[in-house]
């Protein structure tokens, strides 16, 4: 099983750039919101086990909020860079040659 | 008896070590350059990758240590989860697609990149080594802790057992078998937990019957002789007549409106019954040679509040130093995955920085799902009425038994399996350091491809070897308590460095060599002083340490980000021009 040689495709820097800042965003997002349940756990422990969603309680539901918002997060970034980074996909784009499916 | 031996677990960690052997000799001939050995010739798909990647990360300290944990201390256990997957988020949005862009087979390329220093090289290779070492020591541990009590092997032989497979398979087929026995663990680890769970949500809560309660909640004293024997509430352990053993724990005293059962629960419920009810946890304490296990009666609202484990007592304590540990702690999690060697070398193995990121997304859901589950597998270990009350590390695969025989063979093949896929990245990463880098420094120029395989080949020997005797040696060693020092090192060690070489431009090699040696060094000298280490490593008082709390994570890493701010500045800026 012969896996071949590994590709790298000229990409725009402008566009990683971009892509870039946009990830650094929401890492700031989320870095901000993991902080705020760190202080939360230290500051106001009582907030953890008040029940405001679904009457579980708080615990559960920041735990749950805080892997679930590092999914959301995660698809969010997918989607952002699913706009063509490589010149030569754009040119595809443009009336070129086939893809090869690399980058979307 | 809490443990026999289970033939039928036998026979699956039989078949399972027979399908990675035999996956390792049929990927053989995709690892004959180093390419293939060593990133699998950039040649794996982003999606096979991703759950590689959940195979790789998720080791014995989350699937054994985490359930161990909030089966004994509830929700503490669960903010190692919280924990480790927020630091995915640092791996892709900050690390992946440059890490990529920039190296080809160590974690050390990456930072070299722009500098090609061998300073660099020399401090990434053995900061490399120090995190890979102190990341197996747990995971040989928990094979030992694994297989004693269901093949009724001494601790060495199962340490050995993991040691001779993981090096078989790395010899074999290098990163390619890796990661495909990577894929195959992480898959079957979500899919078994996920039944777990139903079944747990099915199976609902029972409450001891009020006949039974005498019995099943008195105090279990556990003693050792002078002569090593082990005695059970003054009887020797054992099957025989005249012989006694550990009985095993997880009860429920009451439920809301005073119900003896709830039947099946859904996946919220679950919780809200839990907050509703009593139940009853264990505590121990020393009394000279004996240690006594008392049941307490605990409300389910205090088993859903951090707090209640030793490490994560700074939640709720009004000590400065005791918050500043915790605050630490969720920082080491936050900033170690993205700077953990053998995750990093991860990236390498796909074809460019778009399935780089496409496989960590894939990895983050499979984790992160995982993760969301470890609550109920606590949970329901801790109601389950099998656990064993002196050893946390198996509540997961006891929980499984509480349903079937089999149930518990599988969810024991899995658990080897998880440990076999940790170890195995671990071994790559090491031994990539050793032929890749190390190698290169001293003897001043690449290595030829065959040659470089053959130093890899011998130095994951030479690694697993290693491995196999500081198993043994650290047995007693709580497997979570390690993994969280291998956290801080590579936090402190490793992230400031990547970070700062992949996105300031004024980084200079002095300034990341020095980062990553006073990051290193600093994490090691501030755990091997902490009053923790104190205690559970040299039996001295906690109270004798002069380190004010024990997770370095938030002085040290700190310290390396600004000792590579400040020597950079003090240093010419001279990219591809240095030592």
């Amino acid at each position: 099983m012969d896996h071949g040689p590994n590709e790298h495709q000229a990409e725009d820097p402008r566009i990683i750039v971009r892509q870039q800042r946009r990830g650094l965003l929401l890492f700031a997002i989320y870095a901000t919101v993991y902080l705020l349940y760190i202080l939360c756990c230290i500051g106001s422990p009582q907030t953890l086990e008040a029940t405001y969603l679904f009457g579980i309680a708080n615990s559960v539901t920041f735990g749950f909020g805080l892997i679930s918002l590092a999914i959301l997060i995660a698809l969010v970034y997918g989607l952002i860079c699913r706009e063509p980074r490589s010149t030569v996909r754009s040119l595809e784009h443009h009336g070129g040659a086939k893809s090869d499916g690399g980058v979307r | 008896m809490i443990y026999e031996v289970n033939y039928t677990a036998v026979t699956l960690f039989t078949l399972i070590v027979g399908l990675t052997l035999w996956l390792s000799v049929y990927l053989a001939k995709s690892a004959t350059s180093a390419s293939g050995f060593f990133a699998a010739s950039g040649g794996i798909h982003w999606f096979v990758n991703g759950v590689a990647f959940a195979g790789d990360y998720l080791s014995a300290a989350s699937f054994l240590g985490i359930c161990g944990m909030i089966a004994f201390y509830g929700y503490d256990g669960f903010l190692y989860s919280i924990g480790y997957l927020a630091g995915w988020i640092v791996a892709l949005l900050v690390v992946a697609e440059p890490l990529k862009r920039r190296g080809k087979y160590t974690f050390a390329d990456a930072l070299d990149a722009a500098f090609h220093s061998r300073a660099i090289r020399l401090s990434a290779s053995i900061s490399t080594l120090v995190v890979s070492v102190f990341y197996l020591i747990p995971q040989m541990v928990g094979a030992g802790v694994l297989v004693q009590p269901l093949f009724g092997l001494p601790h060495w032989v199962g340490v050995s057992m993991v040691g001779a497979v993981v090096v078989a398979i790395v010899m074999t087929a290098g990163m390619v078998s890796t990661t495909y026995v990577q894929f195959l663990k992480g898959g079957l680890l979500v899919f078994f937990s996920l039944i777990l769970t139903i079944l747990i949500l099915q199976r609902g809560f029972t409450v001891v019957p009020e006949q039974e309660r005498a019995i099943r909640l008195a105090d279990q004293v556990v003693e050792k002789t002078p002569d090593g024997r082990k005695l059970i509430n003054g009887l020797p352990q054992g099957k025989g007549a005249g012989e006694t053993d550990l009985r095993p724990v997880g009860e429920v005293l009451e439920l809301p409106g005073g119900v003896a059962a709830t039947g099946p629960v859904g996946p919220l419920e679950f919780f809200r019954v839990l907050q509703g009810s009593t139940i009853a946890q264990w505590r121990s304490k020393k009394e000279g040679e004996k240690t006594i296990y008392s049941a307490v009666a605990t409300p389910g609202r205090e088993i859903l509040r951090p707090g209640n484990h030793p490490a994560f007592k700074g939640v709720r304590s009004e000590k400065w130093a005791d918050r500043l540990n915790f605050i630490s702690l969720m920082l080491a999690l936050f900033c170690g995955t993205a700077a953990l060697p053998h995750i990093l070398i991860r990236y390498y193995t796909v074809k460019d920085q778009a399935s780089a990121r496409k496989s960590t997304i894939v990895g983050i859901a499979t984790i992160g799902f995982f993760y969301i589950l470890t609550l109920y597998l606590g949970v329901g270990a801790m109601i389950s009425g099998a656990m064993d009350v002196t050893d946390s590390n198996m509540a997961a695969p006891l929980l499984a038994r509480s349903f079937s025989n089999l149930l518990f063979a599988l969810i024991s093949a899995v658990a080897f399996t998880t440990v076999l896929g940790t170890v195995s990245g671990l071994i790559i990463a090491a031994s990539g350091a050793v032929a890749h880098d190390l190698v290169q420094i001293f003897t001043g120029q690449p290595l030829a491809d065959q040659a470089k395989i053959k130093v890899a080949k011998f130095s994951a020997l030479v690694v697993g070897l290693i491995a196999i005797g500081l198993g043994i040696a650290f047995q007693k060693m709580n497997v979570n308590y390690l993994v969280g020092w291998a956290f801080s090192v590579a936090a402190s060690a490793n992230l400031p460095a990547l970070v700062m070489a992949l996105f300031w431009n004024r980084a200079t090699w002095q300034g990341i060599t020095a980062s990553i040696l006073v990051g290193m060094s600093s994490a090691l000298v501030w755990i091997l002083l902490s009053g923790e280490t104190f205690e559970n490593v040299y039996g001295l008082k906690a109270s004798d340490s002069y380190i004010p709390f024990s997770q370095p994570g938030i002085v040290t890493i700190p310290l390396a980000f600004i000792t590579l701010i400040v020597v950079s500045l003090l240093t010419p800026s001279r990219r591809s021009n240095a030592m």
